[in-house]
Protein backbone atom coordinates (compact mmCIF):
# COMPACT_ATOMS: atom_id res chain seq x y z
CA UNK A 1 0.00 0.00 0.00
CA UNK A 2 1.16 3.76 -0.99
CA UNK A 3 2.05 5.52 1.96
CA UNK A 4 0.03 9.13 2.34
CA UNK A 5 2.82 11.99 1.75
CA UNK A 6 2.38 14.72 3.91
CA UNK A 7 2.02 17.22 0.40
CA UNK A 8 0.30 14.94 -1.56
CA UNK A 9 -1.69 16.41 -4.58
CA UNK A 10 -5.18 15.54 -2.87
CA UNK A 11 -4.37 17.99 0.62
CA UNK A 12 -2.70 20.76 -1.85
CA UNK A 13 -5.99 20.83 -3.63
CA UNK A 14 -8.02 21.05 -0.49
CA UNK A 15 -6.08 23.73 0.88
CA UNK A 16 -5.68 25.85 -2.46
CA UNK A 17 -9.73 25.18 -2.00
CA UNK A 18 -10.33 26.49 1.29
CA UNK A 19 -8.11 29.13 0.73
CA UNK A 20 -10.05 30.32 -2.34
CA UNK A 21 -13.17 30.28 0.05
CA UNK A 22 -11.17 32.27 2.33
CA UNK A 23 -10.15 34.77 -0.04
CA UNK A 24 -13.43 35.43 -1.81
CA UNK A 25 -15.00 35.44 1.69
CA UNK A 26 -12.92 38.29 2.84
CA UNK A 27 -13.20 40.30 -0.60
CA UNK A 28 -17.15 39.78 0.08
CA UNK A 29 -17.11 41.30 3.03
CA UNK A 30 -14.68 44.24 2.56
CA UNK A 31 -17.23 44.69 -1.02
CA UNK A 32 -20.38 44.79 1.69
CA UNK A 33 -18.61 47.45 4.05
CA UNK A 34 -17.97 49.73 0.55
CA UNK A 35 -21.86 49.47 0.40
CA UNK A 36 -22.67 49.88 4.08
CA UNK A 37 -25.32 52.37 4.11
CA UNK A 38 -26.99 50.26 1.40
CA UNK A 39 -26.65 46.90 3.69
CA UNK A 40 -28.25 49.16 6.38
CA UNK A 41 -31.54 50.55 4.70
CA UNK A 42 -31.74 46.71 3.45
CA UNK A 43 -31.60 45.48 7.15
CA UNK A 44 -33.79 47.99 8.03
CA UNK A 45 -36.42 46.80 5.56
CA UNK A 46 -35.97 43.81 6.60
CA UNK A 47 -36.25 44.53 10.07
CA UNK A 48 -39.16 46.58 9.46
CA UNK A 49 -40.86 43.62 8.15
CA UNK A 50 -39.68 40.65 10.34
CA UNK A 51 -40.52 42.30 13.30
CA UNK A 52 -44.86 42.49 12.60
CA UNK A 53 -44.28 39.64 10.20
CA UNK A 54 -42.86 37.65 13.79
CA UNK A 55 -45.17 39.03 16.43
CA UNK A 56 -48.13 38.05 13.59
CA UNK A 57 -47.07 34.73 13.97
CA UNK A 58 -46.12 34.26 17.59
CA UNK A 59 -49.31 35.56 18.40
CA UNK A 60 -51.33 32.94 15.90
CA UNK A 61 -49.48 30.03 18.52
CA UNK A 62 -51.84 31.24 20.34
CA UNK A 63 -54.80 32.12 18.82
CA UNK A 64 -54.99 29.76 16.06
CA UNK A 65 -55.58 26.79 18.59
CA UNK A 66 -59.22 28.32 20.09
CA UNK A 67 -60.01 28.87 16.07
CA UNK A 68 -59.51 25.62 15.30
CA UNK A 69 -61.16 24.37 18.62
CA UNK A 70 -64.01 26.81 17.73
CA UNK A 71 -64.49 24.73 14.52
CA UNK A 72 -64.38 21.27 15.72
CA UNK A 73 -67.48 22.30 17.36
CA UNK A 74 -68.90 22.33 14.29
CA UNK A 75 -69.07 26.47 14.12
CA UNK A 76 -67.68 27.77 10.67
CA UNK A 77 -66.45 28.45 8.05
CA UNK A 78 -63.27 29.80 8.84
CA UNK A 79 -64.27 33.84 8.92
CA UNK A 80 -67.12 33.25 11.52
CA UNK A 81 -64.38 31.17 13.87
CA UNK A 82 -61.79 34.12 13.52
CA UNK A 83 -64.57 36.99 13.81
CA UNK A 84 -65.97 35.35 17.40
CA UNK A 85 -62.56 35.00 18.58
CA UNK A 86 -61.34 38.56 17.69
CA UNK A 87 -64.71 40.20 18.93
CA UNK A 88 -64.41 37.92 22.08
CA UNK A 89 -60.51 39.33 22.39
CA UNK A 90 -61.72 42.96 21.90
CA UNK A 91 -64.09 42.21 25.13
CA UNK A 92 -61.24 40.73 27.07
CA UNK A 93 -59.24 43.94 25.82
CA UNK A 94 -61.66 46.32 26.41
CA UNK A 95 -62.89 44.87 30.08
CA UNK A 96 -59.45 44.68 31.42
CA UNK A 97 -58.72 47.70 30.00
CA UNK A 98 -61.65 49.43 31.24
CA UNK A 99 -60.79 47.41 34.96
CA UNK A 100 -57.39 48.11 35.60
CA UNK A 101 -57.00 51.83 33.59
CA UNK A 102 -58.51 53.69 36.39
CA UNK A 103 -56.34 52.14 38.95
CA UNK A 104 -53.00 52.73 36.93
CA UNK A 105 -54.07 56.21 36.11
CA UNK A 106 -55.09 56.56 39.90
CA UNK A 107 -51.78 55.46 41.55
CA UNK A 108 -49.75 57.47 38.53
CA UNK A 109 -51.81 60.81 39.53
CA UNK A 110 -51.24 60.05 43.76
CA UNK A 111 -48.03 58.96 42.99
CA UNK A 112 -47.26 62.64 41.22
CA UNK A 113 -49.31 64.86 43.10
CA UNK A 114 -48.03 62.90 46.93
CA UNK A 115 -45.04 61.18 46.45
CA UNK A 116 -43.01 62.26 43.78
CA UNK A 117 -42.39 66.39 45.25
CA UNK A 118 -41.61 63.90 49.08
CA UNK A 119 -38.93 62.13 46.74
CA UNK A 120 -37.39 65.07 45.23
CA UNK A 121 -36.98 66.67 48.88
CA UNK A 122 -35.31 63.50 50.14
CA UNK A 123 -32.94 62.96 47.23
CA UNK A 124 -32.26 66.32 47.90
CA UNK A 125 -31.48 66.40 51.85
CA UNK A 126 -32.00 62.76 53.66
CA UNK A 127 -30.13 61.11 50.94
CA UNK A 128 -26.59 62.34 52.38
CA UNK A 129 -27.32 61.51 55.77
CA UNK A 130 -28.40 58.06 54.65
CA UNK A 131 -25.58 57.76 51.83
CA UNK A 132 -24.04 54.31 52.37
CA UNK A 133 -20.64 55.06 52.15
CA UNK A 134 -21.13 58.26 54.64
CA UNK A 135 -21.61 62.06 54.24
CA UNK A 136 -17.97 62.62 53.29
CA UNK A 137 -18.30 60.15 50.53
CA UNK A 138 -21.34 61.98 48.83
CA UNK A 139 -19.87 65.57 49.15
CA UNK A 140 -16.94 64.24 47.35
CA UNK A 141 -18.82 62.92 44.86
CA UNK A 142 -21.58 65.74 44.98
CA UNK A 143 -18.41 68.05 44.20
CA UNK A 144 -17.27 66.24 41.62
CA UNK A 145 -20.18 65.93 39.67
CA UNK A 146 -21.12 69.84 40.34
CA UNK A 147 -17.56 70.92 38.74
CA UNK A 148 -17.80 68.36 35.85
CA UNK A 149 -19.67 68.72 33.00
CA UNK A 150 -20.03 64.84 32.77
CA UNK A 151 -23.55 64.68 33.85
CA UNK A 152 -24.66 68.03 31.94
CA UNK A 153 -23.37 66.35 28.59
CA UNK A 154 -24.83 62.80 29.48
CA UNK A 155 -28.49 64.73 29.82
CA UNK A 156 -27.92 66.62 26.58
CA UNK A 157 -27.09 63.74 24.80
CA UNK A 158 -29.58 61.85 26.14
CA UNK A 159 -32.24 64.38 25.79
CA UNK A 160 -30.76 65.17 22.02
CA UNK A 161 -31.17 61.29 21.20
CA UNK A 162 -34.53 61.28 22.35
CA UNK A 163 -36.16 64.13 20.33
CA UNK A 164 -34.65 62.26 17.50
CA UNK A 165 -35.20 58.43 18.51
CA UNK A 166 -38.61 59.31 19.91
CA UNK A 167 -40.35 59.74 17.19
CA UNK A 168 -39.23 56.87 14.77
CA UNK A 169 -39.61 54.44 17.89
CA UNK A 170 -43.24 55.97 18.60
CA UNK A 171 -44.28 55.87 14.64
CA UNK A 172 -42.91 52.11 14.65
CA UNK A 173 -44.76 51.32 17.49
CA UNK A 174 -47.46 52.69 16.22
CA UNK A 175 -47.61 50.60 13.10
CA UNK A 176 -46.99 47.60 14.04
CA UNK A 177 -50.02 47.98 16.36
CA UNK A 178 -52.13 49.09 13.48
CA UNK A 179 -50.53 46.59 11.03
CA UNK A 180 -50.49 43.78 13.49
CA UNK A 181 -54.19 43.00 13.50
CA UNK A 182 -54.61 43.08 9.99
CA UNK A 183 -51.77 40.84 8.89
CA UNK A 184 -52.61 38.64 11.78
CA UNK A 185 -56.77 37.98 10.75
CA UNK A 186 -55.59 37.52 6.77
CA UNK A 187 -53.08 35.23 8.35
CA UNK A 188 -56.09 33.28 10.35
CA UNK A 189 -58.71 33.74 7.45
CA UNK A 190 -55.73 31.55 4.96
CA UNK A 191 -53.94 29.70 8.07
CA UNK A 192 -53.39 26.21 5.45
CA UNK A 193 -53.09 28.41 2.67
CA UNK A 194 -50.06 30.42 3.77
CA UNK A 195 -48.36 27.86 5.31
CA UNK A 196 -49.06 25.51 1.79
CA UNK A 197 -47.53 28.49 0.18
CA UNK A 198 -44.41 28.58 2.53
CA UNK A 199 -43.78 25.28 2.10
CA UNK A 200 -44.19 24.67 -1.71
CA UNK A 201 -41.36 27.44 -1.82
CA UNK A 202 -38.99 24.81 -0.92
CA UNK A 203 -37.83 22.58 -3.56
CA UNK A 204 -40.01 19.32 -3.55
CA UNK A 205 -37.22 17.24 -2.40
CA UNK A 206 -37.03 19.16 1.00
CA UNK A 207 -40.95 20.14 1.06
CA UNK A 208 -41.46 16.95 3.63
CA UNK A 209 -38.93 18.16 5.93
CA UNK A 210 -40.05 21.50 6.05
CA UNK A 211 -43.16 20.46 6.49
CA UNK A 212 -42.46 18.45 9.86
CA UNK A 213 -40.02 21.13 10.89
CA UNK A 214 -43.20 23.96 10.43
CA UNK A 215 -45.70 21.42 12.22
CA UNK A 216 -42.65 20.96 15.18
CA UNK A 217 -42.17 24.73 15.71
CA UNK A 218 -45.41 25.73 15.91
CA UNK A 219 -46.02 23.01 18.71
CA UNK A 220 -43.58 23.53 20.65
CA UNK A 221 -42.78 27.51 20.32
CA UNK A 222 -46.79 27.71 20.60
CA UNK A 223 -46.60 26.18 24.03
CA UNK A 224 -43.40 28.31 25.09
CA UNK A 225 -45.74 31.17 24.22
CA UNK A 226 -48.45 29.99 25.80
CA UNK A 227 -46.66 28.99 28.90
CA UNK A 228 -44.84 32.19 29.46
CA UNK A 229 -48.29 34.49 28.97
CA UNK A 230 -50.15 32.12 31.38
CA UNK A 231 -47.15 32.61 33.65
CA UNK A 232 -46.74 36.51 33.25
CA UNK A 233 -50.25 36.73 34.34
CA UNK A 234 -49.92 34.14 37.14
CA UNK A 235 -47.01 36.09 38.77
CA UNK A 236 -47.85 39.34 38.22
CA UNK A 237 -51.46 38.89 39.68
CA UNK A 238 -49.69 36.87 42.58
CA UNK A 239 -46.73 39.74 43.05
CA UNK A 240 -49.78 42.49 43.13
CA UNK A 241 -51.62 41.00 46.03
CA UNK A 242 -48.82 39.85 47.83
CA UNK A 243 -47.16 43.52 47.62
CA UNK A 244 -50.96 44.70 48.51
CA UNK A 245 -50.73 42.37 51.75
CA UNK A 246 -47.44 43.59 52.69
CA UNK A 247 -48.79 47.53 52.60
CA UNK A 248 -46.47 48.42 49.58
CA UNK A 249 -47.83 51.83 48.40
CA UNK A 250 -48.48 51.64 44.02
CA UNK A 251 -49.33 47.66 44.69
CA UNK A 252 -50.93 47.75 41.14
CA UNK A 253 -47.89 49.77 39.41
CA UNK A 254 -45.07 47.21 40.93
CA UNK A 255 -47.43 44.04 40.10
CA UNK A 256 -47.93 44.78 36.61
CA UNK A 257 -43.67 45.76 36.56
CA UNK A 258 -43.49 42.01 37.40
CA UNK A 259 -45.91 40.68 35.67
CA UNK A 260 -44.49 42.77 32.47
CA UNK A 261 -40.66 41.99 33.18
CA UNK A 262 -41.46 37.93 33.79
CA UNK A 263 -41.44 36.97 29.79
CA UNK A 264 -37.12 38.76 29.97
CA UNK A 265 -35.57 35.43 31.85
CA UNK A 266 -33.56 36.13 35.10
CA UNK A 267 -32.66 39.75 34.00
CA UNK A 268 -36.32 40.35 34.32
CA UNK A 269 -36.73 39.63 38.22
CA UNK A 270 -34.03 41.86 39.13
CA UNK A 271 -35.80 44.89 36.37
CA UNK A 272 -38.91 44.26 38.29
CA UNK A 273 -37.55 44.29 41.70
CA UNK A 274 -36.03 47.71 41.63
CA UNK A 275 -38.52 50.29 41.53
CA UNK A 276 -40.41 48.45 44.32
CA UNK A 277 -37.33 48.05 46.69
CA UNK A 278 -35.82 51.63 45.97
CA UNK A 279 -39.12 52.55 46.54
CA UNK A 280 -39.81 50.79 50.02
CA UNK A 281 -36.31 51.91 51.14
CA UNK A 282 -37.13 55.66 50.67
CA UNK A 283 -40.73 55.18 52.45
CA UNK A 284 -39.39 52.87 54.99
CA UNK A 285 -40.40 54.25 57.79
CA UNK A 286 -44.00 54.73 57.15
CA UNK A 287 -44.04 51.71 53.98
CA UNK A 288 -43.19 47.82 54.79
CA UNK A 289 -39.50 47.05 55.33
CA UNK A 290 -36.86 46.85 51.80
CA UNK A 291 -35.78 44.04 53.03
CA UNK A 292 -39.47 42.30 52.96
CA UNK A 293 -40.12 43.59 49.28
CA UNK A 294 -37.07 41.71 48.14
CA UNK A 295 -37.51 38.42 50.20
CA UNK A 296 -41.03 38.64 48.21
CA UNK A 297 -39.54 39.06 45.37
CA UNK A 298 -37.14 36.27 45.78
CA UNK A 299 -39.40 34.07 47.06
CA UNK A 300 -41.81 34.57 43.99
CA UNK A 301 -38.93 33.81 41.32
CA UNK A 302 -38.34 30.96 43.43
CA UNK A 303 -41.74 29.40 42.95
CA UNK A 304 -41.75 30.67 39.43
CA UNK A 305 -38.39 29.25 38.45
CA UNK A 306 -38.42 26.11 40.29
CA UNK A 307 -42.15 25.21 40.89
CA UNK A 308 -44.42 27.17 38.20
CA UNK A 309 -41.47 27.08 34.94
CA UNK A 310 -40.69 23.20 34.93
CA UNK A 311 -44.32 21.66 35.30
CA UNK A 312 -45.18 24.45 32.71
CA UNK A 313 -42.76 24.16 30.45
CA UNK A 314 -41.99 21.14 30.68
CA UNK A 315 -38.54 19.31 29.72
CA UNK A 316 -38.87 19.71 25.95
CA UNK A 317 -38.51 23.75 26.48
CA UNK A 318 -35.76 24.00 28.82
CA UNK A 319 -33.34 26.44 27.90
CA UNK A 320 -29.78 26.59 29.51
CA UNK A 321 -29.07 29.90 30.90
CA UNK A 322 -26.50 30.33 29.21
CA UNK A 323 -28.09 30.49 26.02
CA UNK A 324 -30.79 32.31 27.35
CA UNK A 325 -28.52 35.29 28.32
CA UNK A 326 -26.60 35.30 25.25
CA UNK A 327 -29.33 35.67 23.14
CA UNK A 328 -31.10 38.33 25.37
CA UNK A 329 -27.59 40.40 24.42
CA UNK A 330 -27.54 38.96 20.90
CA UNK A 331 -31.44 39.68 19.90
CA UNK A 332 -31.14 43.37 22.31
CA UNK A 333 -28.21 44.87 20.63
CA UNK A 334 -30.03 43.45 17.14
CA UNK A 335 -33.82 44.63 17.44
CA UNK A 336 -33.49 46.67 20.71
CA UNK A 337 -36.32 46.36 23.56
CA UNK A 338 -38.39 44.17 21.61
CA UNK A 339 -35.17 41.91 20.81
CA UNK A 340 -35.12 41.73 24.44
CA UNK A 341 -38.67 40.30 25.11
CA UNK A 342 -38.90 37.85 22.32
CA UNK A 343 -35.47 36.78 22.99
CA UNK A 344 -36.27 33.72 24.93
CA UNK A 345 -38.56 32.65 21.85
CA UNK A 346 -36.29 33.05 18.98
CA UNK A 347 -33.47 31.10 21.05
CA UNK A 348 -36.29 28.34 21.82
CA UNK A 349 -37.42 28.26 17.80
CA UNK A 350 -33.62 27.91 16.81
CA UNK A 351 -33.56 25.36 19.28
CA UNK A 352 -36.22 23.37 17.59
CA UNK A 353 -34.32 23.77 14.53
CA UNK A 354 -31.33 22.81 15.74
CA UNK A 355 -32.79 19.59 17.24
CA UNK A 356 -34.63 19.08 14.11
CA UNK A 357 -32.06 18.56 11.57
CA UNK A 358 -29.38 16.94 14.52
CA UNK A 359 -32.37 14.39 14.93
CA UNK A 360 -32.31 13.63 10.89
CA UNK A 361 -28.72 13.72 10.85
CA UNK A 362 -28.33 10.68 13.09
CA UNK A 363 -31.11 8.99 11.66
CA UNK A 364 -29.61 9.33 8.22
CA UNK A 365 -26.44 8.16 10.16
CA UNK A 366 -28.24 4.85 11.04
CA UNK A 367 -29.88 3.84 8.03
CA UNK A 368 -26.31 4.13 6.07
CA UNK A 369 -24.63 2.04 8.87
CA UNK A 370 -27.56 -0.28 8.86
CA UNK A 371 -27.31 -0.41 4.84
CA UNK A 372 -23.77 -0.81 4.53
CA UNK A 373 -23.64 -3.69 7.64
CA UNK A 374 -26.65 -5.17 5.49
CA UNK A 375 -24.38 -5.53 2.14
CA UNK A 376 -21.41 -6.27 4.18
CA UNK B 1 -46.62 -0.99 40.29
CA UNK B 2 -47.37 2.96 39.72
CA UNK B 3 -51.49 3.30 39.45
CA UNK B 4 -52.42 5.80 36.99
CA UNK B 5 -55.72 7.30 37.30
CA UNK B 6 -58.30 9.03 34.75
CA UNK B 7 -58.99 12.44 33.40
CA UNK B 8 -62.63 11.45 35.72
CA UNK B 9 -60.93 11.29 38.80
CA UNK B 10 -58.59 13.79 37.48
CA UNK B 11 -61.54 16.40 36.35
CA UNK B 12 -63.21 15.59 39.93
CA UNK B 13 -59.76 16.62 42.00
CA UNK B 14 -59.58 19.72 40.22
CA UNK B 15 -63.18 20.96 39.99
CA UNK B 16 -62.81 20.22 43.99
CA UNK B 17 -59.89 22.21 44.33
CA UNK B 18 -61.53 25.08 42.30
CA UNK B 19 -64.35 24.99 44.49
CA UNK B 20 -62.76 24.58 47.69
CA UNK B 21 -60.73 27.75 46.86
CA UNK B 22 -63.14 29.75 45.17
CA UNK B 23 -64.42 31.64 48.15
CA UNK B 24 -60.47 33.07 49.36
CA UNK B 25 -60.02 33.79 45.58
CA UNK B 26 -62.89 35.99 45.14
CA UNK B 27 -62.14 37.90 48.68
CA UNK B 28 -58.08 38.54 47.35
CA UNK B 29 -59.91 39.81 43.94
CA UNK B 30 -62.16 41.88 45.62
CA UNK B 31 -59.39 43.23 47.92
CA UNK B 32 -56.99 43.60 45.13
CA UNK B 33 -59.32 45.91 42.94
CA UNK B 34 -60.93 47.56 45.78
CA UNK B 35 -64.35 46.18 45.41
CA UNK B 36 -65.50 46.29 48.81
CA UNK B 37 -67.23 49.30 48.01
CA UNK B 38 -69.81 47.63 45.89
CA UNK B 39 -70.61 45.00 48.18
CA UNK B 40 -72.14 45.22 51.65
CA UNK B 41 -70.15 42.83 54.06
CA UNK B 42 -72.84 40.43 53.86
CA UNK B 43 -73.56 40.33 50.84
CA UNK B 44 -70.42 39.56 50.04
CA UNK B 45 -70.22 36.74 52.25
CA UNK B 46 -73.32 35.91 50.40
CA UNK B 47 -71.21 35.71 47.08
CA UNK B 48 -68.33 34.55 48.59
CA UNK B 49 -70.22 30.98 50.15
CA UNK B 50 -72.24 30.83 47.02
CA UNK B 51 -69.53 30.42 44.62
CA UNK B 52 -67.98 26.67 45.80
CA UNK B 53 -71.10 25.85 45.51
CA UNK B 54 -72.26 26.97 42.07
CA UNK B 55 -68.60 26.12 40.97
CA UNK B 56 -69.24 22.72 42.07
CA UNK B 57 -72.46 22.33 40.70
CA UNK B 58 -71.47 23.51 37.09
CA UNK B 59 -68.36 21.48 37.15
CA UNK B 60 -70.08 18.23 38.20
CA UNK B 61 -72.84 18.77 35.86
CA UNK B 62 -70.16 19.10 33.04
CA UNK B 63 -67.82 15.71 34.41
CA UNK B 64 -71.40 14.00 34.23
CA UNK B 65 -72.33 14.83 30.76
CA UNK B 66 -68.55 14.01 29.93
CA UNK B 67 -68.10 10.96 32.08
CA UNK B 68 -67.87 8.52 29.25
CA UNK B 69 -65.02 10.02 27.67
CA UNK B 70 -63.82 11.24 30.52
CA UNK B 71 -63.25 7.56 32.32
CA UNK B 72 -61.68 6.63 28.19
CA UNK B 73 -59.30 9.27 28.45
CA UNK B 74 -55.46 8.37 30.52
CA UNK B 75 -53.08 10.04 30.38
CA UNK B 76 -49.26 9.72 31.68
CA UNK B 77 -48.79 12.89 33.17
CA UNK B 78 -51.79 15.60 34.24
CA UNK B 79 -48.63 18.67 33.32
CA UNK B 80 -51.55 20.85 33.09
CA UNK B 81 -54.72 20.01 35.57
CA UNK B 82 -51.32 20.05 37.93
CA UNK B 83 -50.74 23.44 36.68
CA UNK B 84 -54.13 24.73 37.66
CA UNK B 85 -54.19 22.78 40.88
CA UNK B 86 -50.77 24.40 41.93
CA UNK B 87 -51.77 28.42 40.88
CA UNK B 88 -56.06 27.73 42.26
CA UNK B 89 -53.53 27.31 45.52
CA UNK B 90 -51.87 29.87 45.26
CA UNK B 91 -54.65 32.16 45.13
CA UNK B 92 -56.50 30.38 47.62
CA UNK B 93 -53.66 31.12 50.50
CA UNK B 94 -53.41 34.72 49.53
CA UNK B 95 -57.16 35.02 49.82
CA UNK B 96 -57.43 33.03 53.30
CA UNK B 97 -54.34 36.04 54.51
CA UNK B 98 -56.64 38.77 52.91
CA UNK B 99 -59.76 37.13 54.76
CA UNK B 100 -58.04 36.98 57.79
CA UNK B 101 -57.00 40.54 57.33
CA UNK B 102 -60.58 41.84 56.78
CA UNK B 103 -62.23 39.92 59.61
CA UNK B 104 -60.15 41.67 62.16
CA UNK B 105 -56.65 39.40 62.14
CA UNK B 106 -53.12 41.26 63.45
CA UNK B 107 -51.44 42.72 60.42
CA UNK B 108 -47.87 41.75 61.79
CA UNK B 109 -49.07 38.05 61.44
CA UNK B 110 -49.90 38.23 58.10
CA UNK B 111 -46.15 36.63 57.03
CA UNK B 112 -46.79 33.87 59.50
CA UNK B 113 -49.86 32.96 58.00
CA UNK B 114 -48.50 32.84 54.48
CA UNK B 115 -45.57 31.10 55.56
CA UNK B 116 -47.84 28.17 57.31
CA UNK B 117 -50.50 27.99 54.65
CA UNK B 118 -48.02 27.58 52.04
CA UNK B 119 -46.00 24.78 53.96
CA UNK B 120 -49.57 22.98 54.62
CA UNK B 121 -50.50 23.17 51.19
CA UNK B 122 -47.36 22.54 49.49
CA UNK B 123 -47.33 19.33 51.61
CA UNK B 124 -50.57 18.67 49.60
CA UNK B 125 -49.78 19.81 46.24
CA UNK B 126 -46.65 17.83 46.49
CA UNK B 127 -48.03 13.99 47.53
CA UNK B 128 -51.33 14.91 45.16
CA UNK B 129 -48.62 15.13 42.12
CA UNK B 130 -46.47 11.97 43.74
CA UNK B 131 -49.63 10.00 44.35
CA UNK B 132 -52.20 11.11 41.45
CA UNK B 133 -51.11 13.78 38.69
CA UNK B 134 -47.44 11.70 38.17
CA UNK B 135 -45.77 15.17 38.29
CA UNK B 136 -42.96 15.31 40.83
CA UNK B 137 -42.19 19.08 42.19
CA UNK B 138 -38.18 20.03 41.77
CA UNK B 139 -37.96 16.55 39.78
CA UNK B 140 -38.67 18.02 36.28
CA UNK B 141 -35.90 19.44 35.10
Amino acid sequence: MKEPKFLSDQMLNRAIKILTILILFTAFIFMMTLFSSFWQSIFDAITAVLIPVGLAWLISLIIFPIVRLIEKRGIGPRALSVAIVYIFTAIIIYGVLRLLIPFIMEQVRTFFEVDYPLLAAYFRSEFRTDFIFGTEVYDLIAQAVESSDTVANAAENFFGSLYTVLPTTILGIITIVAILPILLLFYLLDYEKVNDTLKSLFPKKYARTASDLANRLNHTVGAYIRGQLFLMISIGTVATITYRLVGLEYYFIFGIIVGLTNVIPYFGALIAMIPAVTYAFITRDVGPNPFLIVGVNMILQFIEGNIFQPIIMGKQLEIHPIVIIVSIMFFGSLFGALGVVFASPIAATLRVIYEFFKERYELRKEQINLVENESS
Amino acid sequence: MKRIYSYYTIAWIVLIFISFWSMPIFYAFTYTFDLNQYFSPNAKILIGLSNPVLIFTIGALIIWHKQKDYKKKVLNVYRKEYAVIMLVTGFGILGITVMFLEYGGEESYILHLLILLFLVNYFIVFELGRLIFNVKLFQNR
